[in-house]
C-alpha cells in the first residue's frame, strides 16, 4: 500500500469517526480496515457514496449489527443526484446504442423505439446498477433482452434455425474448397461494396447477427457478450464461429453472383 | 495431444484446431500458449493463412461498414428528458 493510500484510509477512518458518534474507535477501525481488505482503489476527493455504502456494507456483514444503519446514518442519493448521474454517466453511450439498435432491428423507427425503451429501462433500474462495474455491458445487456423479448415477438420474418449444424460440418465447409479459390476469395472481398455485407449480416438471424455485431463491431470481449447475451462463453464461440461461417457463404454467394474476383482462378 | 500413427492425421488435426479457433485467435481471446499452437501452424500451413488473412479481411469488413451511425437529434432529445422528468 502506497503512502497515498495509507492517508486516504486514515481520513476514512476519521470520517468515519465522525459518522459513528456512538460506536467505539475500535469497531470503526475494525471497520475500515476491512474495507480497505478488499479491492479498493483508493483516489483523492471526496468521500463517494458508493464508499460510504460499501464500507456500511461492510460492518454490517462483520459486526452483523441490525442497529447499524442508526450508527451510520449515510445520506442516500436523491434521485435528482441519481438522475444526474444517469445522464452523465450513461447519455454517452446512446450513439453506440442507436448505432447497435439500427443494426439489430434494420430500420429506424424500431431502432428508436428500442433505444427508447432501454434507455427508459435503464433509468427505472439505474439504482441497482452496481457503480464501477461495466455500464456498457450493463445497457447492451437490457437493449439486447429488450430487443429479443419485446421487439422480436413482432417481427414478421421466420425464424432461420440454424444452431443445429454441426461442428464438422463447419470444419468440412471450411477445408472443403479448392486451394486455388483461396485468394480469389480474399480479391472478392476486397471488391464486396458495404452494401452487401450488411446486407449479408442482415440476413442471419437474431441471435447469430447480434454476436456478431458484439464482437466485430462494438468489440466486447467473449466474456462481456456472454454476459450481455446471458449465455456461458462456449455458446458465445460456437454462435460466433457459425454466425461468421454463414456470413461469409453469403458474401461468397455475393461475389459468385456479380462475377467479382474471378479473375484470377479463370 | 496424441500422438497420431500417422502424420497425415496429425496435419489434419493441426488444421482443425487453427480453424476452429480462428476466430478467439483474431479476437484476442485464447490464452496465450493455444495462441502461440496457432501462430506456429499458420506458419507451416498457408492453407490455413489464407484462412485466417479472409476472415480477418471480413471483420475489417464488418467494423468499416457499421461503423458511423449518429442518433437523430429528436431521440436524444426526448431520452435527455427523461431523466430531467424523472429527476
Amino acid at each position: 500500500m502506497s503512502v497515498f493510500c495509507w492517508l486516504k484510509l486514515v481520513m476514512d477512518m476519521m470520517w468515519c469517526q465522525r459518522a459513528a458518534r456512538h460506536t467505539s474507535r475500535h469497531v470503526v477501525r475494525r471497520v475500515v480496515f476491512a474495507y480497505y481488505r478488499g479491492d479498493y482503489a483508493p483516489t483523492f476527493g471526496s468521500r463517494s457514496h458508493v464508499v460510504r455504502r460499501a464500507a456500511f456494507n461492510t460492518a454490517q456483514h462483520l459486526l452483523g449489527c441490525k442497529l447499524m444503519s442508526e450508527i451510520f446514518t449515510f445520506p442516500a442519493e436523491s434521485d435528482a443526484e441519481r438522475a444526474q448521474r444517469f445522464t452523465h454517466d450513461a447519455m454517452g453511450y446512446l450513439d453506440q446504442l442507436y448505432g447497435a439498435a439500427l443494426r439489430m432491428t434494420r430500420n429506424p423507427v424500431d431502432a428508436e423505439d428500442v433505444v427508447q425503451d432501454t434507455y427508459a429501462k435503464a433509468f427505472a433500474a439505474f439504482a441497482q446498477f452496481q457503480p464501477g462495474t461495466n455500464l456498457k455491458a450493463w445497457l447492451y445487456r437490457i437493449l439486447t433482452n429488450t430487443f429479443i423479448n419485446t421487439y422480436r415477438k413482432t417481427q414478421r420474418r421466420p425464424q432461420t434455425d440454424s444452431e443445429d449444424v454441426k461442428d464438422w460440418q463447419l470444419a468440412q465447409a471450411a477445408s472443403h474448397d479448392a486451394v486455388g479459390l483461396r485468394s480469389a476469395e480474399a480479391e472478392a472481398l476486397r471488391e464486396t461494396p458495404d452494401t452487401a455485407v450488411t446486407e449479408a449480416l442482415e440476413s442471419l438471424s437474431p441471435e447469430f447477427r447480434e454476436v456478431v455485431l458484439l464482437s466485430d463491431v462494438e468489440g466486447f470481449s467473449y466474456k462481456e457478450i456472454a454476459e450481455i447475451m446471458a449465455t456461458p462463453i462456449g455458446t458465445v464461440m460456437s454462435r460466433l464461429n457459425r454466425a461468421r461461417a454463414q456470413l461469409r457463404d453469403k458474401l461468397r454467394e455475393y461475389a459468385a453472383a456479380q462475377g467479382i474476383g474471378l479473375r484470377e482462378s479463370e | 495431444m496424441s500422438v497420431s500413427e500417422y502424420p497425415f492425421d496429425a496435419d489434419v488435426d493441426q488444421c482443425a484446431h487453427a480453424l476452429q479457433n480462428a476466430h478467439a485467435f483474431l479476437h484476442g481471446e485464447l490464452s496465450s500458449e493455444a495462441a502461440d499452437i496457432v501462430r506456429q501452424h499458420l506458419m507451416a500451413c498457408e492453407r490455413c493463412l489464407d484462412e485466417f488473412q479472409v476472415e480477418e479481411l471480413i471483420n475489417a469488413l464488418l467494423k468499416r461498414c457499421c461503423s458511423d451511425t449518429q442518433t437523430p437529434d429528436a431521440l436524444r432529445a426526448r431520452l435527455s428528458a427523461l431523466s430531467v422528468q424523472a429527476g
